[in-house]
C-alpha cells in the first residue's frame, strides 16, 4: 500500500522509509506542507504519516483543511510533543492515530495497518477472499491453509486488489501501489505479475475490463492442482 | 478582621460615642436649664404675691382678725405670707410648716415627708413671702422632657449605625465583586481580571496584577514554546536513531552500513544539540563568572577555526591577534565556533568566511560576513531566538541564541545586518580586557 511520509527532517524520514519498505509499503517523502498537498492530489495514497510540525506551517492546519474539503484519508500524525492536550487536539484535529517521538517502528507499522483494517471495516488480521488469506502483517498467502510462495511485487498486487475488494482499479492505480516515484518500471511489468499471480493462484483471480481496468475474481476453479 | 468590619467597628464605636457625649451634654444642659428657669418662675411667683399684698389695704387683713385666711390646697406648689415677726398672715398648707417655715431670702431646698420641695423666700420691708415647688413635679416634667428628646435621638443613632452599614458595605461593593471574581477563577487562568467600574483607589492594584499576569502569562508561553522546541530538537535525531537502528536490524550487507551511518550521525546531532543546550542552561544560571582569566583573541580563534575545521574557508581581514576581551578563553572560543559553523551552515558553499576584529569604541567588535541570499529584517530579527531555524534543517538552531547569550553574559552585544553587499554580518561587540 502506498504511504504518502510529510517529514522534514531527511534523517527521519530516511528511518521510517527504510523501515515502512520493509514492510512491503510505498513509500512518498515530502519535506513541507505544501508538496504534501500536491502529492496527494497526484497520487491515490492509501495512508499519509504527518508530522506535525514542517518548515512552512502546522501539520493540523493540512490536515484540517483536508477533513474540511472532505478528504476522508487515513492519516498518523507524528509529534514531538507528548502532552495530552496536544494529543487531544491532533486526533480532534482529524487525525486517525497518534504517534509521538521516538517510536518503536514496529508500532507505526502496527498502527498503519490496523488503520487499513479500520478504514476497510475488516475484523481480523488476515484479508480472506474465498478460499484465499492474506496476512498482512507478515505477508503470507494462503490458499485452502497452504501457504503460497509469491514475490515481494505479487504480494503488494493481491493486497491492492483484496483491499479494493471486487472495486476495478485502473493499471495506473494499481502501479502506484507497486512503485515509487523514483523507482522504474518497465512497461509490461504489471502484466508479468498478474500472470505470476493467475499462474500461482488460478486464472480467474484477477478479472481483466478492457480497457478500464482490473479487479479481483473467482478463486474457486482449481488453481494449482 | 475584614475591612468591612474593620470600618463598621471604626465608625460605629467613634459615633456612639460622639453621639452619646453629645446626649450627655444635651440631657445636662437641658437640666440646668429647666431648673434655672422653674426657679425663676418660683421667684417671680413670690414677687407676684408680694404685688398683690401691696394693692390690698392694709387694715383689711390687720382688721378682721378671726380665722386665719387659707386658700384650698394646690397640688406641688405651696404659699405662706407672714410678718417679719413670724406671724402668719396667709398660705397654703398649714401642715408644710418645715418647708414654708421663715428662713432667709434666697433659694433652698427644704424636706418634709419624705418629699423634696424647692423653696424660695422674699423678704420686704414688713413681709416674709415663702414660695415652694414640690420636686416630684418638677422630676416627672424632666423625665417626660427628657423622653420627648431621647426617642427621636434613639431614631436618628439607629437610623445612622443601619446607614453606616449600608454605606459601608454598598462602598465596598466593588472589593466584595472582586473577590467573588477571584475566588471562582481557575488555577490556571492567567487572563487580565476587568478594571471596568472598579473604585480608583483598588485600580492601580489590579493594574499592577494584571500586568504581572501578562507577565506572567508571556514567560509561560516563552517557557514552553522552548519546552516544546527543545522536545523537538532531542527528540527528533533520537528518532532518527532509533528507527534507523531497527531498520540495520532487519536487513544486511550495503543497507545495514547505511542505516547504522545514518543512526551515528543521528547520535552527533544528538551530543550536539544536548552540548548546546547545556551551555545555554549554564549561562542561565550565571556560572563562571569567576574564572575570568582575560582571553587572547587569536588564541581563540585559533581553536575555534580548529574544532569547526575551516582554516581553508576562513579569510582573516584585519585581525588584531592581540586584543583581549574580557571572558574566559573557553566561552569565547564556543562564541566563534557558532558563528563560525553558523557561516558554514548557512553561508553560500564555496565561498570564503570573512573575519575582522578590531578595537571600537566600546569595546573589542568581531565581524563575520558569509555570502547568500539577502535576509529580510523581520527574519533577521528572529534567528536569535532560541531553536529558531528557518527552513534550514541542518544545525539545532541554537547557535546564534549562545552567541548572543555569551555575548549579553559579558556586557557585549550581538547584532546582526543584511544587505547586498554583506549578505549576512555577524557584529559581536565584547569588553576589552584592562591590563
Amino acid at each position: 500500500m502506498r504511504v504518502l511520509l510529510v517529514e522534514d527532517d531527511a534523517a527521519v524520514a530516511a528511518g521510517i522509509e527504510a523501515g515502512l519498505g520493509l514492510s512491503e509499503f510505498i513509500v512518498d517523502t515530502v519535506g513541507t506542507l505544501a508538496a504534501a498537498r500536491a502529492a496527494r492530489q497526484a497520487i491515490g495514497y492509501d495512508l499519509v504519516v504527518l508530522d506535525r510540525r514542517l518548515p512552512d506551517g502546522e501539520g493540523l492546519a493540512l490536515l484540517q483543511a483536508w477533513r474540511r474539503e472532505g478528504v476522508a484519508i487515513p492519516v498518523l500524525m507524528l509529534t514531538a510533543r507528548d502532552a495530552v492536550a496536544s494529543r487531544v487536539e491532533g486526533l480532534q484535529g482529524g487525525a486517525d492515530d497518534y504517534l509521538v517521538k521516538p517510536f518503536d517502528l514496529d508500532e507505526l507499522t502496527a498502527r498503519l495497518q490496523a488503520l487499513l483494517r479500520r478504514t476497510a471495516g475488516q475484523a481480523g488480521r488476515l484479508l480472506h477472499h474465498g478460499r484465499l488469506a492474506f496476512d498482512p502483517v507478515d505477508r503470507s498467502v494462503m490458499l485452502d491453509g497452504v501457504p503460497v510462495a509469491l514475490i515481494r511485487r505479487e504480494r503488494m498486487l493481491l493486497e491492492a486488489l483484496i483491499r479494493a475488494r471486487g472495486r476495478l482499479l485502473s493499471a495506473d492505480q494499481l502501479k502506484d501501489r507497486l512503485y515509487g516515484i523514483d523507482d522504474e518500471v518497465e512497461s509490461n511489468a504489471l502484466n508479468v505479475h498478474i500472470y505470476q499471480l493467475r499462474r500461482k493462484l488460478g486464472r480467474g483471480v484477477i478479472e481483466t475490463v478492457r480497457g478500464v481496468g482490473y479487479r479481483l475474481g473467482s478463486v474457486d476453479e482449481a488453481a494449482h492442482a | 478582621m475584614s475591612l468591612r468590619l474593620r470600618l463598621v467597628v471604626t465608625l460605629g464605636v467613634t459615633l456612639l460615642a460622639l453621639w452619646g457625649i453629645t446626649a450627655a451634654w444635651l440631657i445636662r444642659d437641658l437640666s440646668t436649664q429647666f431648673e434655672q428657669s422653674l426657679d425663676q418662675r418660683l421667684a417671680q411667683s413670690a414677687r407676684m404675691v408680694a404685688g398683690l399684698m401691696d394693692r390690698v389695704p392694709v387694715d383689711a387683713w390687720r382688721g378682721d382678725t378671726g380665722a386665719l385666711p387659707v386658700i384650698p390646697d394646690l397640688e406641688g406648689v405651696a404659699c405662706r405670707v407672714s410678718s417679719l415677726r413670724g406671724q402668719v398672715v396667709a398660705g397654703t398648707h398649714p401642715e408644710l410648716n418645715d418647708v414654708l417655715a421663715a428662713s432667709a431670702e434666697g433659694y433652698g431646698y427644704r424636706r418634709h415627708d419624705g418629699q423634696r420641695w424647692r423653696v424660695y423666700t422674699l423678704i420686704d420691708e414688713n413681709r416674709r413671702i415663702t414660695v415652694a415647688d414640690r420636686m416630684r413635679e418638677r422630676e416627672s416634667l424632666l423625665t417626660q422632657v427628657r423622653r420627648a428628646a431621647f426617642y427621636p435621638f434613639l431614631l436618628a443613632l439607629t437610623g445612622s449605625l443601619v446607614a453606616l452599614w449600608w454605606g459601608v458595605t454598598r462602598g465596598l461593593a466593588p472589593l466584595a465583586r472582586l473577590q467573588r471574581r477571584l475566588v471562582q477563577r481557575d488555577h490556571d487562568d492567567l487572563s487580565a481580571l476587568p478594571t471596568r467600574g472598579l473604585p480608583g483607589e483598588i485600580r492601580p492594584l489590579i493594574d499592577g496584577f494584571n500586568s504581572l499576569l501578562a507577565r506572567t502569562r508571556r514567560m509561560l508561553e516563552r517557557e514552553q514554546r522552548f519546552t516544546d522546541d527543545a522536545a523537538h530538537e532531542l527528540r527528533t535525531p533520537l528518532t532518527a536513531v532509533r528507527t534507523h537502528l531497527q531498520v540495520a536490524r532487519r536487513v544486511d550487507g550495503e543497507r545495514h552500513r547505511e542505516a547504522m551511518q545514518q543512526a551515528e550521525a543521528g547520535v552527533v546531532r544528538l551530543t550536539r544539540t544536548l552540548e548546546q543546550l547545556l551551555l545555554l542552561a549554564r549561562m542561565d544560571n550565571d556560572v563562571g563568572r569567576g574564572d575570568l582569566e582575560p582571553a587572547r583573541l587569536g588564541e581563540a580563534l585559533e581553536a575555534a577555526m580548529a574544532e569547526t575545521h575551516s582554516h581553508d574557508r576562513c579569510r582573516l581581514a584585519g585581525v588584531d591577534a592581540s586584543l583581549r576581551i574580557a571572558m574566559p578563553v573557553t566561552l569565547l572560543a564556543t562564541a566563534l565556533r557558532n558563528l563560525i559553523e553558523n557561516a558554514q551552515h548557512h553561508g553560500e558553499p564555496g565561498h570564503p568566511i570573512e573575519i575582522g576584529a578590531r578595537r571600537g569604541d566600546s569595546g573589542v567588535v568581531i565581524e563575520v560576513i558569509n555570502q547568500g541570499d539577502v535576509i529580510p529584517p523581520t527574519r533577521l530579527a528572529n534567528l536569535t531566538d532560541r531553536f529558531y531555524r528557518g527552513n534550514h534543517p541542518r544545525g539545532s538552531g541554537l547557535g546564534l541564541a549562545i552567541v548572543k547569550a555569551l555575548a549579553e553574559r559579558f556586557g557585549g552585544a550581538l547584532t546582526l545586518a543584511s544587505s547586498t553587499e554583506t549578505p549576512f554580518l555577524v557584529r559581536l561587540r565584547l569588553p576589552q580586557a584592562h591590563d
